[in-house]
C-alpha cells in the first residue's frame, strides 16, 4: 500500500456531524458560569499579604512599647509595690567561666514572685523580643496557668537563651509557706542575705535536678538566692544561680 | 477588544462567535480521538467553558487560540481514553462493541470500509493517533502540531511516519487488492 492509497482509505472515514444540542449546551454552560461569577463574593486582593503587614506592624509597635516600658505589664496596675529586689542570674557552663546572663527586678506578693522587669546584658533586644513573643503567646493561647484552688508560692528560676518565658518553680501552697516561716521541703540552713534572715530550703525539680531557695520571711518568702543544680544520688552540678544584689524601698 | 476577553467579561455574542468559529474541527478531532460522539460533545463543551475559568492559562500573546483549543481537546481526549480503558479493565467481560481498538477478526465483520478505517486508527497509540488525525484530517501543518504537543517538529514527523506505517500494516490485511498494487 502506498501513501496515496492510504490517504484514500483514510478519507473513507467521513467527518462526523456535530450534534445540534452542542451549541445550546455550551450557551447554557456560559450563562451558568456567568451567574456563578456574579453571585460570588469579590475576594480582596492579597489578603494574606495585608494580614502579614498588619501582623508585622503590630509586632513592631509592641516591640517598641516593651523596649520603652519594661514594666508595661504593671502600668495599669494600681497595686502598691512593697519593695523590689534587683537580682542577677549567673550561668555555670561546663566549658566556660561563669557569667551573668540575666538581670531581674522582682518582689513577692503572697509568696508568689512577681517580675517587674528583666534584661539580658549580652543581648539588649532579647528582653523586648521575648516579652513581645510572650505577649503573643499569652494572647493566642491564654496564660497557660490554671488558677490553683490554693494559691501557689513560686520563685523565679531564670530562663536560658532559647526559651521565651521566664521559668518559675512552685514552692507549694502559699498560705502554708507563709505560716511556717517559709519552711517547706527540706530545710538545709539559715543565712542572712543583704540584712534579711533567710531559710534555705531544698526541693527536687521536675527535670530531675534540685533547687535550693533562700527565702526571706520578712519579704513574704521572697527568694534572695536560688541555686539550680542537675544530677542525682548526691552528685550535683550547678547550672545557674540567682543572687540578690540590692533591695529597693517600695513605691 | 479580544473575543476571549469579551466573552470573559460576559459578552455572550462574542462567546458564541468563538464557538461558531472553532467548534467543528474541535468536535471532529475529539470524535476521532475517542471514537465516541458523547465523549466528543462533552470534551468540546468543556473546552470552551475552560476559556471562562478565572485561572485559565490561555495567553493570546503566546499561543494562537486555535492551537490552544486543540491542545485542550487533545488533553481531555487522552484523559477520556485512559479512563475508558481503566473502566473496561475493571469490567468482568468487556465486549468488542465497547472496545475502541477492534481486533482484526471483529474488524473483518464490519462491512463498510469507513468502520474498518476508524477501527484501524483507533488501534494506534494515542501519541501517533493525535498526530495522524491532526495532520491528515485537519490538515494542520507539522510546525503547528509540534507547538500544540510541545514537541520538536522532527519528533512529530517521526510519529506521523510510524503511525502511517502501522496503519498500512493494519489496513493491508483488509485490502488485499490494494496491497497487491503497491
Amino acid at each position: 500500500m502506498n501513501d496515496r492509497e492510504l490517504d484514500d482509505m483514510l478519507n473513507q472515514w467521513a467527518d462526523p456531524t456535530v450534534p445540534p444540542t452542542l451549541r445550546e449546551n455550551v450557551r447554557a454552560g456560559f450563562r451558568e458560569r456567568l451567574s456563578r461569577a456574579v453571585t460570588a463574593l469579590p475576594r480582596p486582593r492579597f489578603p494574606r499579604l495585608r494580614f502579614a503587614f498588619a501582623f508585622a506592624g503590630m509586632a513592631a509597635a509592641l516591640l517598641l512599647a516593651t523596649a520603652a516600658f519594661p514594666q508595661v505589664g504593671r502600668i495599669f496596675s494600681s497595686e502598691d509595690i512593697p519593695y523590689s529586689v534587683d537580682s542577677e542570674f549567673v550561668m555555670y557552663p561546663l566549658d566556660r567561666e561563669p557569667r551573668t546572663y540575666l538581670t531581674l527586678t522582682s518582689y513577692s506578693r503572697n509568696a508568689e514572685e512577681v517580675v517587674l522587669t528583666w534584661a539580658m546584658p549580652d543581648h539588649p533586644m532579647a528582653g523586648p523580643i521575648h516579652r513581645t513573643l510572650d505577649f503573643f503567646i499569652t494572647f493566642v493561647h491564654g496564660n497557660g496557668k490554671r488558677l490553683p484552688r490554693v494559691p501557689e508560692a513560686t520563685a523565679t528560676t531564670g530562663c536560658g537563651h532559647n526559651c521565651i518565658r521566664l521559668a518559675s518553680e512552685s514552692l507549694g501552697p502559699a498560705a502554708q509557706l507563709l505560716s511556717n516561716g517559709c519552711a517547706t521541703g527540706t530545710v538545709v540552713g539559715r543565712e542572712t542575705i543583704l540584712g534579711h534572715e533567710t531559710v534555705a530550703v531544698q526541693r527536687p525539680l521536675e527535670n530531675g535536678g534540685r533547687g535550693t531557695f533562700w527565702l526571706a520571711p520578712d519579704l513574704g518568702c521572697h527568694s534572695l538566692r536560688t541555686l539550680i543544680e542537675q544530677g542525682s544520688d548526691g552528685s550535683y552540678r550547678r547550672i545557674f544561680e540567682k543572687r540578690a544584689l540590692r533591695i529597693n524601698p517600695g513605691s | 477588544m479580544d473575543s476571549v476577553l469579551s466573552a470573559r467579561s460576559g459578552d455572550e455574542a462574542a462567546f458564541l462567535q468563538l464557538f461558531d468559529d472553532h467548534h467543528q474541527p474541535l468536535y471532529r478531532f475529539a470524535y476521532r480521538m475517542t471514537g465516541s460522539a458523547a465523549d466528543a460533545e462533552d470534551i468540546v463543551q468543556e473546552c470552551f467553558l475552560e476559556l471562562l475559568r478565572p485561572g485559565c492559562s490561555y495567553d493570546s500573546a503566546r499561543t494562537p487560540l486555535r492551537t490552544y483549543l486543540f491542545g485542550v481537546v487533545r488533553n481531555q481526549s487522552v484523559k477520556r481514553i485512559q479512563r475508558n480503558a481503566r473502566e473496561m479493565d475493571q469490567s468482568i467481560e468487556p465486549t468488542a462493541a465497547h472496545s475502541p481498538a477492534l481486533s482484526p477478526e471483529s474488524l473483518a465483520l464490519h462491512a463498510e470500509l469507513k468502520d474498518m478505517v476508524a477501527g484501524a486508527v483507533m488501534q494506534l497509540p494515542e501519541t501517533q493517533r493525535d498526530v495522524l488525525i491532526l495532520a491528515h484530517y485537519e490538515q494542520m501543518p507539522l510546525a503547528e502540531i509540534a507547538r500544540l504537543l510541545e514537541l520538536e517538529p522532527a519528533a512529530v514527523k517521526s510519529r506521523l511516519q510510524r503511525g502511517r506505517a502501522r496503519l498500512k500494516e493494519i489496513l493491508a490485511a483488509y485490502a488485499p487488492g490494494l496491497e497487491q498494487r503497491s
